[in-house]
């Protein structure tokens, strides 16, 4: 039987039953080859890793025609697939989705250090042939996830603003696809990172907690803007403390306080780009103790379910300053009692800690100085998203930074420190610092 | 050139045991094509190696061999990865002989063993080999080279048996 696409047979590219792959050498000499690894491209063409310098590779080179064969870890049933070698990346979106889940398979195969890819060969399907023999009965789908990603994606059109936008995310992506572990993190630009805005499941919630761009799963899907996806537990992309101090020991600036939230036992990750209107937003994140818990049709509903986000994340954030009143509300909420809270600002990179006990730093520490700095000078405690993206202390790094969500990163941290201070939104573009201690300002200059 | 066959005993001994093996042909415009094997005989001056086939499953591989002979066969043993790659120019098809129906039966068993070691179900090996004995038809061929094909650095080196 002759199928027409690679789509219908993506489950027997996962990897869990190896390849074979029959080349020929120009003299005549037949070749075949077990491959760790082939992924899909597009329904007309497959990449195969590149590890080591052989045969298959020899031969593919000077006759680029290769007959590959599949098998599905389910079905057992056999694909046989004529291919034609194209060209060879070694560097890019493609690359980098085959690097990571490699370092997976070695790791899974007991190949950690022995798998590493030199490049990804790219070859079209010219004919794909099942073979005849016996099968084993399909499982049972879990669910249609068509019908999950509608669902998911009407229940985030119903989201007013970001803080309910990415709760709501969270909750529907669990809802509907049954991921319980996921972030969403928003991209600094800027400042070539990640900071989390929101999470589900995990002990810590880790909001505020940071990932450079091209570092672990997360790192990489924002920098290369393509989905990552690792079906195995391997060290190789682990977005943990050993990731982090890497980055620190290379002088990259990194919030060091707050740890990122994840799975000890995370055997399955996948990290989709949140993009609109061609700008990286972000990254939604969703990892599970499970192997191969994600496939290709996951990925293909987690894009999708991204991509709603990232342009309700783009509407949202422009309608929130529009909307807000130009005039600053009304003072006069009169001062709490007690024993004032400490809140020192180191000038050097802008952290606050609050009695003593770090709060956060970079652009939302600058944004609650300034709230704190005003507040103590004039009793104000209403402020507008507008006056902060224009008061020249806030700093913000471009135009296109998104304020919003650093309200909702500082907001959730003051909540989380409940330290008698909290911001709560008063209206659209609006919001209210509510003290429940008097406070006092320390400013530290330099070391 | 020295008359040593290629195999030696301990490499005899690898090939007919619950190891995967695929064979690589190639048709008249140099278009590969591959068929899985269930099972391995050697002959007793282990200069003669035969597997065995699906008619079904090898149209493009059995009608390669029919107009060329040359072929290739990859025994790999999955829980170690341990990887051995036959070649040959005189491969020839032929009927099962006395004795095949249980090598076959035998190499089941032992395919079966090697994967459920390493914690594929018993579905995996069973449908891979699955096929009615009538069907089997036996691939002979005199191998000339033997490369190691384990995955590392040192895959594709010829074998110190090699010729």
């Amino acid at each position: 039987m002759k199928l027409a696409s690679v789509d219908a047979i993506r489950a027997s590219l996962e990897g869990v039953i190896p390849a074979t792959m029959a080349t020929c050498a120009p003299d005549g000499t037949p070749n075949v080859a077990y491959l760790s690894q082939v992924e899909y491209v597009d329904p007309d063409h497959v990449a195969l890793s590149w590890q080591f310098f052989n045969k298959t590779r020899e031969n593919v080179l000077a006759n680029p025609v290769a007959r590959l064969t599949i098998v599905d870890p389910d079905t057992i049933a056999r694909h046989c697939l004529l291919l034609r070698y194209l060209r060879t990346e070694t560097a890019g979106p493609l690359f980098e989705r085959m690097k990571a889940k490699l370092a997976g398979i070695a790791s899974h195969s007991g190949m950690a250090g022995v798998f590493r890819l030199r490049g990804s060969d790219v070859y079209r399907v010219e004919e794909i042939l099942r073979l005849p023999g016996e099968v084993l009965p399909a499982p049972p789908a879990r669910r249609s996830l068509l019908a999950a990603v509608r669902a998911c994606v009407q229940r985030l059109s119903g989201a007013g603003d970001l803080q309910a936008l990415f709760e709501t995310a969270l909750e529907a992506v669990e809802a509907e696809f049954g991921i319980r572990h996921a972030l969403v993190l928003l991209a600094d630009a800027a400042g070539h990172r990640l900071y989390t805005v929101a999470s589900r499941g995990y002990p810590e919630s880790g909001v505020g907690s940071e990932i450079p761009f091209g570092r672990g799963i997360v790192g990489v899907a924002a920098r290369e803007r393509t989905p990552i996806r690792v079906g195995h537990a391997q060290a190789e992309y682990a977005y943990g403390r050993a990731m982090r101090e890497a980055a620190l020991r290379e002088g990259i600036a990194l919030e060091t306080e707050i740890p990122l939230p994840g799975l000890a036992d995370s055997r399955s990750q996948l990290a989709v780009p949140i993009e609109a209107f061609g700008r990286l937003l972000g990254v939604l994140f969703a990892d599970s103790a499970e192997d191969l818990r994600f496939g290709y049709d996951d990925e293909d509903a987690l894009v999708t379910v991204a991509g709603s986000l990232g342009t309700a994340i783009h509407v949202l954030q422009a309608t929130a300053e529009a909307d807000a009143a130009a005039e600053s509300g009304p003072a006069g909420v009169p001062a709490p009692g007690g024993t004032p809270v400490a809140v020192r600002h180191f000038a050097e990179n802008d952290s606050i800690f609050l009695d003593g006990e770090y709060l956060i730093k970079g652009v939302a520490g600058r944004i609650f100085h300034a709230l704190v700095a005003d507040f103590l000078a004039t009793g104000r405690t209403e402020f507008t998203n507008r006056e902060l993206r224009l008061d020249p202390r806030v700093k913000l790094p471009e135009i296109g930074d998104n304020l919003e969500a650093r309200l909702i990163l500082l907001s959730r941290r003051l909540a989380e420190r409940d330290a008698g201070a909290r911001l709560e939104k008063s209206g659209r573009g609006r919001l209210r610092l509510v003290l429940t201690r008097p406070l006092r300002l320390v400013e530290v200059k330099g070391e | 050139m020295t008359n040593d066959p290629v195999l030696d005993a301990e490499l005899a001994a690898f090939c007919q045991s619950g190891v995967s093996i695929t064979a690589g042909t190639r048709g008249a415009g140099l278009v590969p094509n591959a068929t899985r094997a269930l099972g391995c005989r050697v002959s007793a001056d282990r200069r003669r190696v035969t597997v065995f086939i699906l008619a079904a499953q090898s149209e493009g591989a059995m009608a390669d061999i029919g107009a060329n002979g040359a072929i290739a066969v990859v025994f790999s043993y999955p829980p170690t990865h341990r990887t051995v790659q036959l070649k040959a120019g005189d491969a020839v098809l032929g009927a099962l002989e006395a004795g095949d129906a249980e090598r076959i039966a035998r190499y089941r068993e032992a395919f079966r063993e090697s994967l459920v070691g390493i914690g594929y179900g018993r579905g995996l090996p069973d449908t891979l080999l699955a096929g009615p004995l009538e069907d089997c038809v036996a691939v002979s061929f005199t191998p000339s080279a033997a490369f190691v094909q384990t995955p590392g650095p040192g895959a594709g080196k010829p074998l110190g048996g090699a010729r």
